[in-house]
């Protein structure tokens, strides 16, 4: 062992530790900014990631097709190849009502919300150490993505980047402990404050916090975004209340939420670049 | 001697090569999940190169692994890279003066890597936070999440000492 210490290879590993302790402390204090080796590994890794996941996406589709074709190989062996050019076929068009979907999901919210400016991403990466449904999509800086940019679907709010690549950049989901929305409920206009919660984030739910004792918050409400504090835009959809429950204290109450978005098993996405009063009272 | 560089440099291109590959299909949705819970494939894929290669290949590797952890997780920057670095140069060092190089050994690391980290992230990222119901993230995730890998090792265990006899042999032939 005493050999080791006075090695070479010892002095040689000790200098690759002080290396490794500065970039760590550089990341630590440029406030999550992507070190060097994040961006040159991510060079490889993201085209990687990206055709692995869509692989991993089409197997459930591809086991049903090649079930149906062993079936009709059964019934006509002649068919076979005409079923294969069908499946491909399918495969293809399955492809462009995906694109045409999205397409049409980022039309209607732009009409909605002509302020906003969007980059669309896929989800790439569901990592093992993932906390709370968090992912990567393919989609960094190049693609004008911020750290703190709201990630959302046509169907409501996902979460936002806490991490940005050049072309990657991963993103907590509200259903995280750390994410807290300002939120109202749109028919009582009860204001409170959403956050995710370890019990419920196992059933994809989350919690509203905070609001009145008084409050008329009923089971169905829809919660929607205050847009207090400027890191999310006013009126994004975030979910539907399911039970609504005095808290520990008994001074207040909090609302259980199903989000309006599938967060668990989200594919595509779109991360808001802009919009009115973006930053207006947090960095300020 | 030229031959014998080559087939130095081609192991090193696979185990970098094989370390990209677990890091993809540990990302990618879905693969190998079981009720919510993915195994650690990088780490199980670290740990079989320092039992194989010894301590400075090990750290190596390991700080490799870890970057690339690091590149998937929602931790702080740096945290799987200083520690499978250090890990690495810990499990060669081992192999030639305290245990021996099998199955038993390769699980019993790997457990302890895994098991070590799992209550790391419980604690600074959890409990000491004191949300509740914390316990349920180390019982529900975090536990089957290391029994899982530990259960994947023995694979990468294999593998890679296929992996080095072969390269072994062919450079003792030349």
């Amino acid at each position: 062992m005493k050999d080791f210490f006075q090695s070479t290879k010892f002095k040689i590993l000790a200098a690759v530790f002080v290396v490794l302790c500065a970039f760590m402390l550089r990341a630590t204090m440029s406030g999550g900014l992507t070190p060097l080796t994040s961006q040159l590994l991510s060079v490889v890794t993201t085209p990687l990631q990206s055709a692995a996941s869509g692989v991993s996406e089409s197997v459930g589709g591809l086991y049903r097709h090649l079930f149906q074709a062993g079936e009709i190989e059964e019934e006509n062996a002649q068919l076979e190849e005409k079923v294969r050019t069908l499946t491909q076929q399918v495969a293809d068009l399955e492809r462009y009502r995906r694109e045409n979907e999205q397409l049409r999901e980022y039309l209607e919210i732009k009409e909605e919300h002509s302020d906003f400016s969007f980059a669309s991403a896929s989800v790439i990466g569901r990592d093992t150490a993932e906390r709370f449904y968090s992912f990567t999509i393919d989609a960094g800086s190049e693609a004008g993505i911020e750290k703190f940019d709201p990630v959302i679907t046509s169907d409501g709010l996902v979460g936002l980047v806490s991490e940005v690549g050049k072309n990657y950049a991963k993103v907590l989901t509200i259903l995280d402990t750390t994410i807290e929305v300002g939120a109202y409920d749109i028919r009582t206009r009860d204001i409170g404050t959403t956050s995710g919660d370890i019990t419920l984030a196992r059933n994809g739910q989350l919690r509203l916090n905070m609001l009145p004792k008084d409050c008329t918050v009923s089971q169905g409400d829809l919660i929607y975004t205050t847009g207090y504090g400027g890191l999310y835009p006013k009126d994004l959809a975030i979910g539907e209340v399911t039970e609504i429950h005095t808290d520990s204290s008994g001074m207040s109450m909090y609302a259980v939420i199903d989000p309006l978005s599938d967060i668990e098993t989200v594919k595509d996405v779109l991360v808001i670049t802009s919009f009115e009063g973006q930053g207006e009272q947090v960095f300020e | 001697m030229g031959r014998k560089r080559a087939l130095i440099a081609g192991k090193h291109l696979i185990y970098c090569f094989g370390l990209i590959f677990c890091y993809v299909l540990q990302t990618t949705p879905g693969f190998l999940q079981i009720f919510g819970v993915k195994p650690f494939l990088v780490i199980p894929a670290v740990i079989a190169i320092a039992m194989q290669e010894g301590e400075f290949t090990g750290a190596l590797y390991g700080a490799l692994g870890g970057m690339l952890c690091d590149m998937g997780a929602n931790t702080f920057y740096g945290f799987y890279t200083l520690t499978l670095f250090l890990y690495g140069a810990a499990v060669g060092l081992a192999l030639i003066y305290l245990m021996k190089n099998d199955r038993k050994t390769a699980v019993l690391c790997c457990l302890v890597y895994t098991g070590g980290m799992a209550l790391i992230e419980y604690i600074f990222y959890y409990l000491l936070y004191g949300f509740a119901g914390n316990w349920q993230v180390l019982l529900f995730q975090l536990t089957p999440r290391v029994l899982y890998t530990c259960l994947v090792m023995p694979l990468f265990y294999f593998g890679e000492r296929k992996l080095f006899d072969y390269f072994s042999r062919r450079t003792e032939e030349i």
